[in-house]
């Protein structure tokens, strides 16, 4: 089993790159578990047409008891199997929790023991902000962190935050870093300004997204672009970027 | 309050307490949590590890009863505490001053600790903080056995809450080991077999010479190996979790016996170990032996009335159907809670003894419990001590683990004793290190 986090700032397309390559490594032939550590708990809504997963921190709200993994697992396209952390009403509680509880509850379940799987992504909320946060690049959860980042500044800023607090816990047997993907925006010169940040901090660019409006027709289907036409250059592309992270090795 | 205190007869105990309904424990409300309530807390659980100290790291709040009741049971020179700030849990720095506490605790201790449990608490919890990677790098700068408890009692109502949690951390210091030697592990409980129980001599007889129990060993080595017995009988619910995880980790099976004190459920208990330990247990002496005592000490003790507690040795409904069957009144029990193990002795009770009345301890209506008057020659449990004022008590505690034919005699004695040299019940508590 192979355990990965993906991480970059704010809509910088990480679920939508998440769920792409989780349906691509679906197609391989692999088993694949995405788990959305986001409140929003959005992550995986183009892996269920729409089909909403019931986050665990919800069904605790709404229950008041712990949930069994029927109540919490959706399978969703060729059988990726779909978890939502959730968290708080927006404005209270502590979100960096729900993924702590989240993590918690599917430790007690036995989730990865009872489902098996081969690759497990972890979709995160944006920064390294707190011990919630960091909870999935921890020993014993992600293998490796993915960071998504476009050429943008305040993306590539948070691209450094994240290689920052990684390389702090460098020394704790932590998830190392398999590499950067650019999810290209069509700014100026972006692919040598991406380039040059991942030199300077020595990071592998481990996969380059153009900007394609397919990707936008099909999620507006609640679909990725690999379940909606498998055969398209940009489906190509992530199909590269996913056969290149199943194969073993990798880390930095 | 002043108002009425909430009991039920035993009739109508049952179905909707085990579907989760709040009958028996109630769930919406505060506790009432009495004077002679408590049992055994997280620290002297953990500290059962022979050459062990504890770090005990904490706001000050949260290790105030924990330091008072270490220190109450003789662990001063085995407990330290390392203080939360407000500062602390916003930057995370505590975490840092683990090891430098770890590196004083080892240079002040002699002779030199050689395992290490770090406790921490619910306030480390919601900060998500690594105590693993803690732990692994202390393990290996000071060459020391180190695992992980927590005092959290925000993780109650889950699988992992501390006083299960804290059995699998002290039963997880054990290897798995290559060789084994039929032995057999008694876990759960806190105190080894009582030496007079025939328990030994009836698995002896059936060659099984080795029966291990944490409390019994005086050595990191004699923990260890644990690992090397073939079976673990669970004598406590508590423990399951813990007995869960051995037998995946160190591959030995389990079978949940609890002490029993009725004669035919001693029986069947012998008979059940029979088929999981797949050997001939020739028990039938021990009970023709036992039979003749208990006699002995119903001529000697009369025709008493008993009120039973739930924090005893025993389970409530078990133990209340067996001094019934023995032929003394039991009026009161006083049960938080209802296991699948109860049910049958509960059906028992429900048939032959109707009258009996179940209060529920931590019920706040219990706050008026003495107005009631509840009287009774004598109370097995603490906590029923206290709630039928004036009652001379057995403690029953976990401090010492009856089981068997022979356990019957050791509570029938204990009972006897109570009767002849009734010691104020304050005394009792006090002498009993309880912990809430």
């Amino acid at each position: 089993m192979k355990k990965i986090a993906v991480y970059g700032k704010g809509g910088i397309g990480k679920s939508t790159i998440t769920s792409s390559l989780a349906a691509a490594i679906s197609m391989l032939g692999f088993k694949v578990m995405q788990i959305g550590c986001d409140p929003k708990a959005d992550s995986t809504l183009k892996l269920t047409r729409g089909e909403a997963v019931m986050p665990v921190m919800n069904y605790l709200k709404e229950k008041g008891y712990y949930p069994s993994l029927q109540d919490i697992v959706v399978e969703g396209f060729n059988g990726i199997l779909c978890i939502e952390a959730g968290g708080p009403t927006p404005g209270i509680g502590c979100a960096g929790r729900g993924i702590i509880a989240t993590f918690n509850i599917l430790e007690e379940l036995h989730a990865f023991e009872v489902y098996q799987p081969d690759i497990v992504f972890y979709d995160v909320l944006g920064d390294v902000v707190c011990g919630g946060f960091a909870m999935p690049i921890r020993e014993g959860y992600a293998d490796e962190v993915i960071i998504v980042t476009s050429g943008e500044k305040m993306a590539l800023f948070a691209a450094r935050n994240i290689k920052t607090a990684i390389d702090n816990f460098a020394d704790r047997n932590y998830a190392s870093l398999r590499g950067l993907i650019l999810n290209r925006r069509n700014m100026p010169d972006e692919g040598k300004i991406v380039g040059t940040f991942a030199e300077e901090l020595g990071i592998k660019i481990i996969g380059d997204i153009p900007r394609d409006n397919n990707i936008a027709i099909f999620e507006e289907q609640n679909q990725t672009v690999i379940e909606g036409n498998p055969e398209l250059p940009i489906s190509h592309i992530i199909m590269d970027i996913a056969q290149n992270l199943v194969a073993e090795g990798g880390g930095q | 309050m002043n108002g009425q205190v909430f009991s039920l007869p035993i009739t109508e105990v049952g179905e909707c307490d085990l579907k989760g309904s709040p009958k028996l424990s109630p769930q919406n409300y505060m506790h009432y949590c009495s004077p002679g309530s408590g049992g055994w807390g997280i620290i002297r659980v953990a500290l059962l590890v022979p050459e062990s100290v504890m770090l005990f790291v904490s706001p000050a709040a949260c290790g105030r009863h924990g330091a008072i009741a270490g220190f109450h049971l003789g662990f001063k020179k085995r407990l330290f505490f390392l203080q939360i700030s407000e500062n602390d849990v916003v930057t995370g720095q505590h975490l840092d001053k683990i090891t430098l506490a770890t590196a004083e605790i080892l240079n002040s201790v002699k002779p030199k600790p050689r395992a290490m449990i770090i406790c921490s608490t619910c306030i480390d919890d919601l900060l998500g903080s690594d105590y693993d990677t803690i732990s692994t790098r202390i393990a290996k700068d000071y060459d020391i056995a180190v695992r992980l408890c927590r005092m959290d009692p925000i993780t109650r109502e889950r699988k992992t809450a501390p006083e299960f949690s804290v059995q699998q951390a002290i039963y997880d210091f054990i290897p798995h080991s290559t060789t084994s030697d039929s032995g057999v592990n008694i876990v759960g409980c806190f105190a080894p077999i009582e030496e007079d129980s025939e328990f030994y001599e009836v698995l002896c007889r059936a060659g099984i010479n080795k029966i291990r129990h944490i409390a019994a060993c005086s050595s990191l080595e004699e923990l260890y190996s644990m690992g090397c017995s073939t079976h673990n009988i669970l004598l406590k619910p508590a423990g399951r979790l813990a007995a869960q995880d051995m037998e995946r980790k160190l591959g030995l099976p389990f079978c949940f016996e609890p002490v029993v004190y009725g004669m035919d459920n001693i029986t069947g208990a012998y008979s059940r170990l029979e088929q999981f330990l797949e050997v001939k247990l020739d028990t039938e002496r021990f009970r023709e032996e036992v039979l003749g005592e208990i006699r002995y000490y119903q001529r000697r003790l009369g025709q008493i009335s008993i009120a039973v507690g739930e924090s005893i040795n025993a389970s409530p409904f078990e133990l209340a159907r067996a001094l019934s069957e023995y032929g003394f009144a039991v009026p009161y029990i006083f049960a938080d809670q209802l296991l699948d193990f109860d049910q049958e002795h509960l059906r028992w009770l429900q048939i032959n003894r109707p009258n009996i009345r179940v209060f529920t301890n931590i019920h706040p209506t219990m706050v008026d419990i003495l107005e009631e008057k509840l009287t009774v020659d004598l109370a097995i449990g603490l906590e029923a001590g206290y709630f039928c004022a004036g009652a001379k008590t057995v403690p029953l505690t976990l401090d010492s683990q009856p089981y068997g034919y022979r356990g019957v005699i050791s509570l029938l004695r204990q009972m006897l004793d109570a009767v002849n040299n009734p010691r104020s019940h304050r005394e009792q508590v006090y002498d009993s290190g309880l912990v809430i």
